[in-house]
């Protein structure tokens, strides 16, 4: 399968990597790798397509909360995600700014 | 916006997604519903959801465009997968008249209309994709209803002329929940398209009704919509019908040109094409490409339909029509300008879009379509359930 992953995608690979075995949400992913929830979803959504990605309902720890769909990497998405890091340009360009503001 | 009302906005636009999307992306576009429900912050939550909102427009298109369709071969066994390419003219129509009322409402907010407005903008969408979804899945759709339906239009727009509102000697109008409603913009655009299938004499005699109802209010705009419309039906099929209603539509558009029509230009609502480029430059762009969308439906089931040629002409025909009208005159600006009716017109015309290829007949390219089980989007319903569950390569 021949990748191209976008810095953003690369950002999301690396935080569901550093989650391991723990699940995520997607507005916490989308805060944590600041992609806008839009580039999120179809990320997640061919993520999850081509087996990289685990999906599933959980019950919210709060009652009268609906289920919220949680993510987690397969071991192939973890692969993956070592295969392609953050785009070091980018992280340090990221870093520069979050510096200088 | 307060707390409140942007809470509403972003669960309604995630209703919205989830009406258009396929069943095979349903999953996600709840997924997303969650998300929003669990942010606390009323704005946080719009933020979240109007960051997605256009990509995952995009994403029901191509969901859409990819399906592949499933023909049941014999009811109660093995459904066999077809592989030729499908795509569903309805499908894309929703997408587009989500889109350009999307567009129209970043125009209104940009040219600072009032909430409520906006509001009934979107309301008017929602209430049009529903009722689009809930008709395909109903007996309503079949011809003894077509012809009831059509007749209960026409009276309702002769009741208008009659009854109705009337300003500067136009009574266009009727007052409904509040609301100040046109409903020859809601009615005859539906009108038209079935009559493009079904040239009974019960839809034939309701359409000269609403050419007699136009003439009276006088509605120049939609006689002219009413006209051209059945004018391209006539010129792709020429019979009795056509021809009683081309003479009836054109005799009633000849009559709203002879009368006067003084009626003076409503904010938001007429000369928007005028008056979008002196709010901002990407305000006018935004009414530009909102009003392009509305026939582009009709321009890609042209090129990939060939068989129901004769439902995107007249399409075509209506909504440039009513495009042309709005920009000569003071005249409602279809969908992306402030008219719930335009918008619900719109939504409502083109769920008498034919449904996949469901209706293809080579050997008979432009007759009328009588009812048959894949005439209710049961096709793409199956497809749905089927289609798009391959693997997909990731491309980033």
């Amino acid at each position: 399968m021949s990748r191209a992953f976008s810095p953003q995608a690369r950002s999301v690979l690396a935080i569901l990597l550093s989650q391991g075995t723990v699940w995520s949400h997607g507005y916490d992913l989308a805060r944590a790798a600041q992609v806008k929830s839009g580039t999120l979803y179809p990320l997640l959504i061919r993520l999850e397509q081509a087996g990289l990605l685990e999906a599933e309902w959980q019950a919210s720890p709060q009652p009268g909360k609906p289920p919220r769909h949680a993510y987690r990497l397969t071991a192939s998405g973890k692969q993956v995600a070592l295969d392609n890091p953050p785009d070091r340009r980018a992280s340090m360009v990221d870093s520069a700014i979050g510096a200088a503001s | 916006l307060t707390g409140g009302v942007a809470r509403k906005i972003a669960l309604g636009a995630c209703a919205v997604l989830h009406l258009l999307a396929p069943v095979s992306l349903r999953p996600w576009i709840t997924a997303l519903n969650r998300e929003v429900e669990s942010i606390e912050n009323d704005r946080d939550a719009l933020g979240f959801i109007a960051a997605s909102f256009g990509l995952l427009v995009c994403e029901i298109i191509r969901a859409r465009l990819a399906n592949q369709s499933v023909h049941e071969l014999d009811a109660g066994t093995a459904a066999v997968k077809d592989d030729r390419p499908t795509w569903s003219a309805r499908g894309l129509a929703m997408v587009v008249a989500v889109t350009s009322v999307a567009l129209g409402l970043a125009y209104m907010a940009s040219a600072g209309a009032p909430p409520r407005l906006l509001a009934v903008n979107l309301g008017a969408l929602v209430i049009g994709l529903a009722v689009v979804t809930l008709s395909r899945r109903s007996a309503m759709t079949r011809w003894p209803w077509q012809a009831a339906m059509s007749l209960a239009m026409a009276l309702a727009v002769l009741g208008t002329a009659m009854f109705g509102i009337s300003v500067e000697g136009a009574a266009r109008w009727t007052q409904i929940a509040g609301l100040s409603l046109q409903p020859s913009l809601i009615v005859v655009p539906l009108m038209i398209m079935v009559f493009v299938r079904n040239r009974g004499k019960s839809v034939t005699l309701a359409l000269c009704i609403a050419a007699i109802a136009l003439a009276l209010q006088p509605d120049r705009a939609m006689a002219g919509v009413l006209f051209a419309g059945v004018f391209v039906a006539a010129m792709v099929r020429p019979d009795p019908p056509a021809f009683v209603g081309c003479v009836a539509s054109g005799l009633a558009f000849a009559m709203t040109l002879a009368r006067p029509d003084t009626l003076p230009a409503s904010p938001f609502v007429d000369q928007v094409y005028f008056t979008a480029f002196d709010v901002h430059l990407l305000a006018g762009l935004a009414v530009i490409a909102g009003t392009a969308l509305l026939i582009a439906p009709a321009l890609v089931g042209f090129l990939l339909d060939p068989a129901n040629r004769a439902h995107y002409l007249v399409f075509a025909a209506i909504w440039l029509a009513a495009i042309a009208s709005a920009a000569v005159g003071n005249y409602p600006t279809p969908v992306v300008g402030y008219s719930g009716g335009a918008v619900l017109g719109y939504v409502l015309s083109l769920g008498a879009l034919p449904t996949a290829r469901s209706q293809i007949r080579p050997d008979n390219a432009l007759a009328p379509v009588r009812s048959s089980p894949t005439d209710r989007g049961s096709t793409l319903d199956r497809s749905d359930q089927i289609g798009f569950n391959r693997p997909v390569p990731v491309r980033q």
